[in-house]
């Protein structure tokens, strides 16, 4: 079930939110929770119900492991080798489903051979949940995690607003909310807390993300070449698609969880404000940075070990963060480039050189914007294809309105016409593109802005809403689902 | 403000709002969603896969058709009614690519009270641009026809009622015929040149699609009991020429694929009166006006050729030749 869709707002949402509190308000605590899960685990299978035992077997074995870990006493097997057992487990299972047809593939080319690709279907969400038990087992073996019972750990993995694409979040911010008394009632505050944000995140999926995605898709997808305005647009509105799209995600995930007083981490703080790639990925998916952090980065020896140690445990954790986002070489080239990317501006800072301000971000920006090249391209062809477009000169079309005064350029090559003709857009490209910039730049991020139940924001909210519903005819998923 | 009036006003005041918008949509009716016409109100520039698609559904226990015609924006303007001894269903919908007509047959059949026994296709030299069909794909019928519109719940009513008549140039009415505005003849020479521009930049970017001969022969081959009229649409002089100086060996290929697959098809598409007086007969380079469409409707259904030439593998390259000596 999407977020942005008629069966989830009107029909799924509500009763779920009023079954909840009825159950809690009865005191029927373990039922509203259970009723929770169920209802989640509803929302998982609606998709399809193939991949329901999937994620119940993977929740019962790293309870089961993790439950073993915490209150293990050293015997025939090291504690440690249980934790590598589950975490192994786990790589299998993710590996199996996403990267096994990867491998063939690559099998088959370099040794010439015709083995059969599985043509596996990736379970949702698989990557996300994942994460989140490899996270569980480390802390259960560090003696971390306090004794959970199944049904608040069930809770914890399925929770629908967070459970198809994060945010990633950690047992420990978790479980203690779903144990609080307090939030067994309805709050005023958050449920018009959760409704506003809920609504930010749904129109900047339905209307910012979704009219960009138009022009991405033709720019990748369809159009056998593009001239270097077609180039530029196509790649500016993928990299708006993708922050808008996955942000408003975000936003729809921490409204719909506030509705039931939990509170989910923040996942962006305007990240295309950064001023160096590691500042980047301070406000990009700050649940999955985090998640390296704690879980590949400082386990590899972090900035502890020396200055070569420190760039290569960096590569390593945006390499491995690269292939976590699929299975291609696209992917492996990206996290490569962005490990590459931030070795060299710590290298650059130990040299303690300052840009100025705006230089800096035009660097940040741009690298971003290019590597996302590779993040999107379906195929390496296609990547090559925008870039080409973006830094050849060899293909120049002017907007038609022009040739009347710049026709002496037709002698260099230049030519005047359908400037955005493979995009389809026309001068719409450049007026969303101008209030996409704005949007990622001039306004403070949303959670700076403490929420008040004003004039202003009830305004903003039915406007946001209600635009927003009238747009949900356009089916589209979200760009994370398929991660 | 407290937060319990905040919640109660936003939620009251979408809800009403969304009450008011399900209302408007049901009583303005744009897009053929609802089986009523209570306003009577003729459709300009509507979503034609939409409301094609929506309004066999709706007429579901009376749809009695026994052909279907297909083909791109210029076959919609030719009148359901105009063909003689047949029933027929105009499917044509804009930018139509041979690649959906499976869907449109089968969801044809499926609405209506029994399988079709003709089908009539308008083909346009487009269909065999290969970068033209990936251009198009995403526009398929299937999907209308695959996912249930979200009918009660879009702005489409407000876009309708500002974008309606008398400004634009064509619009529908019910039983889903298309009629057009006589335009002034600068604002077609307008046009043309708009058309020749766009046509240019089509055949900058032609390659031909080498598995057009192989589509056709599949939807041929899956409809067995079904009898094929193939029909190239008439085209203005100029456009005309232009195609043929640019990809006449492509052109040749693409009726000679079409006749090896289906024996015969009807041209409307050579240098003849209607062509050169484009200014009588075309709203633009390629779509004409209704009544040049009577003239395919009744060639067709009479199998003559008053305004056309019946193309066959003994006549083909004679026509071509002749085709190529006029453009000299």
């Amino acid at each position: 079930m999407l977020f942005n869709s008629y069966e989830f707002i009107f029909a799924f949402l509500p009763a779920t939110f009023f079954i909840y509190f009825y159950l809690n308000q009865k005191n029927l605590i373990d039922i509203s929770k259970g009723f929770l899960v169920f209802s989640s685990l509803f929302f998982y299978s609606w998709w399809n119900i193939v991949y329901l035992p999937l994620i119940l077997v993977s929740m019962f074995f790293n309870y089961s492991i993790g439950t073993t870990l915490s209150k293990y006493k050293e015997n025939l097997v090291s504690k440690k080798s249980i934790l590598i057992f589950g975490i192994i487990c786990n790589i299998i299972l993710l590996g199996y489903f996403k990267y096994s047809d990867f491998f063939i593939e690559n099998y088959n080319t370099v040794f010439n051979t015709n083995s059969n690709l599985l043509n596996l279907a990736l379970p949702l969400a698989i990557s996300f949940f994942t994460f989140q038990q490899i996270a569980y087992l480390v802390d259960s073996y560090r003696n971390e995690t306090s004794e959970y019972n199944f049904l608040n750990y069930s809770l914890f993995v399925t929770f629908f607003p967070q459970l198809i694409a994060g945010p990633i979040v950690h047992h420990k911010e978790m479980m203690p909310q779903f144990s609080q008394n307090k939030n067994k009632s309805m709050i005023y505050q958050n449920i018009a807390t959760g409704l506003f944000i809920f609504s930010i995140g749904l129109f900047k999926k339905v209307i910012i993300a979704d009219t960009f995605a138009v022009w991405a898709t033709k720019g990748f997808d369809i159009a056998t070449t593009l001239n270097v305005f077609e180039a530029w647009a196509t790649s500016l509105s993928y990299t708006f698609q993708l922050y808008f799209d996955f942000s408003g995600y975000a936003d729809m995930a921490i409204g719909i969880a506030l509705l039931f007083n939990i509170r989910l981490p923040i996942n962006f703080n305007s990240p295309y404000k950064a001023l160096s790639i590691q500042d980047f990925w301070r406000r990009w998916h700050m649940t999955l940075s985090r998640f390296l952090r704690d879980y590949i980065y400082i386990p590899l020896g972090g900035n502890k070990k020396g200055d070569f140690r420190t760039y290569v445990n960096l590569f390593a954790t945006f390499l491995i963060g690269g292939i976590w986002h699929g299975a291609g070489w696209t992917f492996v080239f990206w996290g490569t480039i962005h490990g590459l990317g931030i070795v060299i501006h710590k290298l650059w800072n130990k040299f303690g050189v300052k840009l100025w301000k705006w230089v800096a971000w035009l660097l940040t920006f741009n690298f971003i914007n290019i590597t996302w090249v590779f993040f999107r391209a379906k195929e390496w062809d296609d990547a090559i294809k925008v870039l080409k477009g973006m830094f050849s000169l060899d293909h120049i079309v002017l907007p038609q309105f022009l040739s009347n005064k710049f026709l002496w350029l037709n002698q260099y090559g230049i030519e005047f016409g359908g400037f955005l003709y493979n995009l389809q857009g026309g001068l719409n490209i450049i007026v969303w593109i101008c209030i996409g910039f704005f949007l990622i730049l001039i306004p403070k991020n949303i959670y700076q802005y403490k929420f008040k139940s004003s004039s202003l924001t009830l305004f903003i909210f039915i406007f946001c809403f209600i635009f927003s519903i009238t747009q949900l005819d356009k089916y589209s998923e979200f760009l994370y689902f398929q991660f | 403000m407290k937060d319990k009036k905040w919640i109660l006003i936003g939620l009251g005041c979408s809800i009403i709002s969304i009450l008011f918008i399900v209302l408007s949509n049901y009583l303005i009716n744009p897009n053929y969603y609802f089986k009523h016409n209570i306003f009577s109100i003729e459709k300009s520039n509507p979503d034609e896969r939409k409301f094609k698609t929506n309004y066999l559904a709706n007429n579901q226990s009376t749809n009695n058709f026994n052909t279907i015609l297909l083909g791109s924006s210029v076959a919609t303007y030719i009148n359901q009614l105009d063909f003689l001894n047949m029933s027929v269903y105009n499917y044509a919908v804009s930018g139509m690519i041979p690649q959906e007509y499976i869907y449109a047959i089968d969801y044809l059949d499926s609405q209506n009270s029994h399988k079709v026994e003709n089908v009539i296709i308008g083909l346009d030299f487009y269909t065999s641009n290969k970068n033209e069909i990936e251009r198009i794909s995403s526009f398929n019928i299937k999907h209308y026809i695959s996912n249930p519109t979200m009918k009660y719940v879009t702005l489409e009513n407000i876009k309708f009622l500002l974008e309606g008549e008398p400004l634009s140039r064509y619009y529908y009415r019910w039983k889903n015929i298309k009629y057009a505005i006589k335009l002034d003849n600068d604002i077609i020479k307008r046009n043309m040149e708009y058309s020749i521009r766009i046509i240019k930049k089509e055949l900058n970017d032609y390659v031909y699609y080498l598995k057009y001969k192989e589509d056709l022969f599949s939807i041929k081959n899956r409809y067995k009991n079904k009898f094929f009229i193939i029909f190239i649409p008439p085209i203005t002089t100029p456009l005309l020429h232009l195609i043929l100086k640019e990809h006449f060996i492509e052109y040749k290929r693409w009726v000679k694929d079409i006749i090896a697959v289906f024996g015969q098809v009807h041209s409307f598409a050579y240098f003849n009166e209607t062509s050169n007086d484009f200014l009588n007969n075309f709203q633009d380079g390629r779509h004409f006006y209704p009544s040049v469409g009577v003239k395919i409707a009744k060639d067709i259904s009479n199998n003559e050729t008053k305004h056309s030439i019946i193309l066959t593998k003994d006549n083909i390259d004679i026509w071509l030749r002749n085709l190529r000596d006029n453009l000299k």
